[in-house]
């Protein structure tokens, strides 16, 4: 009983082997026709495609027809060029032989692709290497007997040549992995065997048989989720059973010759023949090279997909060849291009000759598989093994074969290499898969944070729908993720696209998504930042990208100011600024220490008045000391409000007094916010209006009628210095400024008009508005100057060898 | 119009072409300075370069406009087409060589 379980999965297991095999036969098979196919079609459409290269033909043959022409009435001109008198005999002859060939490429081309076809259509390397003609098929009737041999006629489709043709070369494969042995050892195909379909039925028990037990006991695992997974998989479980029952049911028995397969193979290209015959195996009476034999397959599909790829990059090399055949052929006639008639003929014939090479491969493969001597290995007691070995070599062999071709021709083998990622990557096969994974994470990144939105995590880390969401919101979110990140999703794709493209293997691609993903997230966030800061609106954006699009194009077509220019601008700008800043800082520093001189809201009068007393209680007599005592005394009671440091005290008070009893605490923040405000807005004021009261003086006239010079600020005349001096600085600057170039060129129409207008009454006001007229006047903002002049600065360090940034 | 269309686009095209690339390779420069004797120090600036390349674009153009319409066997499309670039780069670069010897340059 354990016996014949053994035996039945053995079997089974050979059966899954050859079922296995006879798939990748079987793709070998199409894709070996699709190789024959694709060499023999024309694969750019006939009429307008034809148009297209004539028109191309014509164009480049005069751009190169010009260039010798050029060069032609140089040497004519310049006696250096043709320095021994003969060099424009020289051009003019091969000209004419030139002429001549550019003539004749169209036709040389279509000879060679006539030639190419009628080698291919009528099998000659097969035929010439493994020695079989295929032109003679068997036939069979409807119950599967045979008929015997016949003739395919010429005038059958060259489709069901070449698919015969494919079949064979499969065929001599198979033939060398698996055959029958008699009695006495000797290999023979004639050999009746019992082939059956028991080990389908087995097989297929077995597979089913678990995916079912694999199904009930996910179902049973899965039950206490309530997911409906459980249910999912009890049904997979019961089908995979009622499969089960069916493979063991389909258990037949027939009797069957090897080479009564093999004919049925290469007639109708039915490899799973092969599987008929596990039972024989397992039973001793066929020899099979299991395991070994799935990978000469897939070895096998390996090659003819990366020679199908390798046909269409030659086609496409031919097309190019021939439109560009002038160039070559035009250039040839210049002296210092000699060479190129002789390589152009060289790398034409090389690749139209590369599909033969090809062909040849597969044919030494076949051969070379189907010709071991497997009677003379059965001498051994470890053929198995010795087999195993002489196939493998047979393999390893045919994958150093193009570099022993080109060692042995000469022709250059980098075109016949093997490696299929390479040529997936060189095919941009990376570059579609970045565009597609890229894509998709992206997708469902914008999607998972529009859902995510409407839900929350509990403490378990399971995610639930928030309080009052209902599906419908959580679909609509879902919705809206797809629509929102549409834009982002083509942006990434290609950007991913671009990277992967340049990707050599799968992890440099999937590193191209990630980056693509990152770099797409960094760019929304510039865009909702963009958005922000152009006020949100669409017209402030769209004015925005007006004004950036236009300087770029100024950038692009040069009009842009030039280094110096910049370098002025930028100095203008950062010169009245820290002027300005000094102003700024001085007026602060005076009137944090001085508080208690200052007031909010005075008129002119009352800020000659108010000085001309300090300056009395200072400087005056006695008498007079003690009037302006009493007078700032009384002026102080009845400005006291005013005074920046009891507004100050107040703002604190607010602070540090606490909540009144019927206050709330809205009430309260509100109390301290609006005093801590008029504070602020005090001190501002003040610093603001520091400059111009405390530089001008001003004139007081006192009760008798006599006219006194009063100081801006009586304390503040050391402040009142600095700052004139300042003042006088960007004065300064503003004349020189308004001289140059920088200024008046750039502002069209009015020369010097930025300037002009303000330079009369120069204050620190009038500074702040030259600079912002000198922005527009440039039309670059401050961050734009700085930018440009840097990006500047750094080509020039870079021209001058000093490299990095400044 | 269709005519003057394709005219147009194919004097843009050959444009860029001898703006980046054939200039470099023809070097005119040269071929101006010993045709028309002009100084020895001369320089091609980059308005030359654009005048240059905006008269090989129209003879090129020219030429392949004409041609390309024409029902005759290739060979003597090719022969045609080449006396009349001959015909045209003496004529429009005489025209370029007299202008840049009245400039003195």
């Amino acid at each position: 009983m354990l016996f014949g379980f053994i035996l039945d999965f053995e079997e089974s297991m050979i059966g899954f082997l050859l079922w296995l095999d006879s798939i990748f036969y079987n793709v070998f098979t199409n894709l070996y026709k699709t190789f024959l196919n694709i060499s023999n079609l024309n694969i750019f459409v006939e009429g307008s495609f034809n148009n297209i290269i004539n028109n191309l033909y014509i164009i480049i043959g005069i751009v190169a027809l010009f260039i010798f022409a050029m060069m032609l009435l140089r040497m004519m001109v310049d006696a250096e060029v043709n320095k021994s008198g003969k060099q424009i005999f020289d051009m003019i002859k091969r000209f004419v032989i030139v002429s001549i060939i550019i003539v004749l490429v169209p036709t040389m081309f279509n000879f060679l692709k006539d030639f190419q076809t009628s080698i291919l259509a009528r099998n000659v390397i097969p035929n010439f290497i493994l020695g079989s003609s295929t032109t003679e098929v068997d036939t069979f009737d409807e119950d599967g007997n045979n008929l015997g041999k016949r003739t395919l006629s010429s005038s059958e489709a060259s489709s069901l040549l070449l698919q015969t043709y494919a079949n064979n070369m499969t065929v001599e494969i198979i033939s060398g992995l698996m055959y029958p042995i008699d009695e006495e050892g000797n290999i023979t195909d004639d050999l009746t065997i019992n082939a059956n379909k028991f080990f389908k039925g087995s097989t297929k028990a077995w597979l089913y048989g678990g995916l079912c037990v694999a199904g009930v006991v996910v179902g049973i695992v899965t039950v206490g989720t309530g997911t409906g997974v459980a249910l999912v998989a009890c049904g997979a479980g019961a089908l995979a059973g009622n499969l089960a029952i069916s493979g063991i049911e389909a258990v037949t028995a027939s009797s069957y010759t090897w080479s009564y397969a093999k004919a049925h193979m290469v007639a109708y290209g039915d490899f799973s023949q092969i599987t008929l015959f596990a039972n024989a195996i397992q039973q001793g009476q066929m020899h099979y090279s299991a395991i070994v034999s799935t990978l000469v397959a897939f070895f096998l599909c390996y090659l003819v997909a990366s020679f199908c790829i390798d046909v269409v990059i030659r086609i496409a090399k031919l097309t190019f060849y021939e439109v560009t055949a002038p160039i070559c052929l035009l250039l040839s006639i210049i002296p210092q291009q000699k060479d190129l008639l002789g390589k152009w003929f060289k790398v034409v014939i090389t690749t139209w000759a590369e599909i033969f090479l090809r062909i040849f491969l597969m044919c030494t493969v076949a051969l070379l598989v189907g010709n071991i001597d497997f009677e003379a290995l059965h001498l051994s007691i470890f053929h198995p093994i010795v087999s195993t070995f002489v196939i493998c070599g047979i393999v390893i062999f045919a994958k150093s074969l193009p570099k022993i071709i080109s060692e042995l021709t000469g022709i250059n083998s980098n075109n016949m290499k093997l490696n299929l990622r390479e040529k997936l990557a060189a095919g941009s096969a990376y570059a579609v898969g970045g565009i597609i994974f890229g894509g998709a994470k992206r997708l469902s990144r914008g999607v998972t944070k529009q859902v995510k939105d409407n839900l929350e995590q509990d403490e378990n880390g399971h995610w639930h729908r928030k309080n009052g969401v209902g599906w419908s919101r959580v679909i609509r979110s879902a919705a809206k993720g797809v629509v929102t990140s549409i834009p982002s999703v083509v942006t990434t794709q290609i950007t991913a696209g671009i990277s992967g493209y340049q990707a050599k293997n799968f992890r440099e691609m999937l590193n191209a998504v990630n980056n693509a993903n990152t770099q797409s997230e960094e760019k929304s966030e510039k865009i909702k930042k963009y958005i922000a800061d152009h006020g949100g609106t669409l017209e402030g954006v769209g004015l925005g990208l007006i004004t950036s699009s236009f300087e770029a194009f100024k950038n692009y077509i040069g009009l842009t100011p030039d280094y110096s220019v910049l370098k002025e601008q930028r100095e203008a700008v950062d010169d009245i600024s820290k002027t300005l800043k000094a102003i700024k800082s001085a007026s602060e520093d005076y009137i944090e220490k001085h508080k208690s001189e200052f007031y909010i809201n005075l008129s002119e009068e009352d800020i000659a008045e108010l000085n001309y007393y300090r300056k009395l209680e200072k400087e005056g007599n006695a008498t007079e000391q003690a009037t302006a005592r009493n007078w700032l005394q009384n002026f102080d009671q009845n400005h006291l409000s005013n005074r920046l440091d009891v507004i100050e005290a107040v703002a604190s008070a607010a602070k540090s007094g606490g909540k009144n009893a019927n206050e709330t605490d809205e009430q309260y923040a509100a109390r301290i916010a609006k005093a801590t405000n008029n504070y602020n807005e005090a001190f501002k004021k003040m610093v603001d209006n520091f400059a111009s009261r405390a530089t001008v003086t001003r004139t007081y006239t006192d009760a008798f009628g006599v006219v006194h010079n009063v100081n801006g600020h009586y304390g503040a005349e050391k402040e009142a210095a600095s700052i004139m001096a300042n003042l006088g600085a960007i004065n300064d600057k503003l004349k020189d400024y308004s001289t140059k170039a920088v200024v008046r060129t750039l502002r069209d129409g009015t020369p010097d008009g930025v300037v002009e207008s303000t330079i009369g009454e120069i204050n620190a006001n009038n500074a702040t508005k030259f600079i912002k007229e000198l922005k527009n006047a440039t039309e670059i903002t401050e961050a734009n100057i700085i930018r440009q002049y840097e990006e500047l600065q750094r080509k020039n360090n870079k021209r001058n060898g000093k490299g990095g940034s400044n | 119009m269709q005519y003057l269309l394709n005219f147009l686009m194919l004097l843009i095209l050959m444009f860029l072409t001898n703006y980046f690339i054939l200039n470099d390779i023809l070097n005119i420069n040269e071929y101006l300075k010993k045709r028309f004797k002009l100084k020895k120090n001369f320089k091609a600036t980059k308005k030359l370069k654009i005048i240059t390349s905006i008269i090989n674009s129209f003879i090129l153009s020219t030429v392949i406009s004409l041609v390309i319409y024409l029902n005759i066997n290739l060979f003597f499309k090719f022969i045609i087409s080449f006396i009349i670039l001959l015909i045209l780069i003496y004529l429009l670069y005489g025209l370029l060589g007299k202008y840049l010897q009245r400039k003195k340059l």
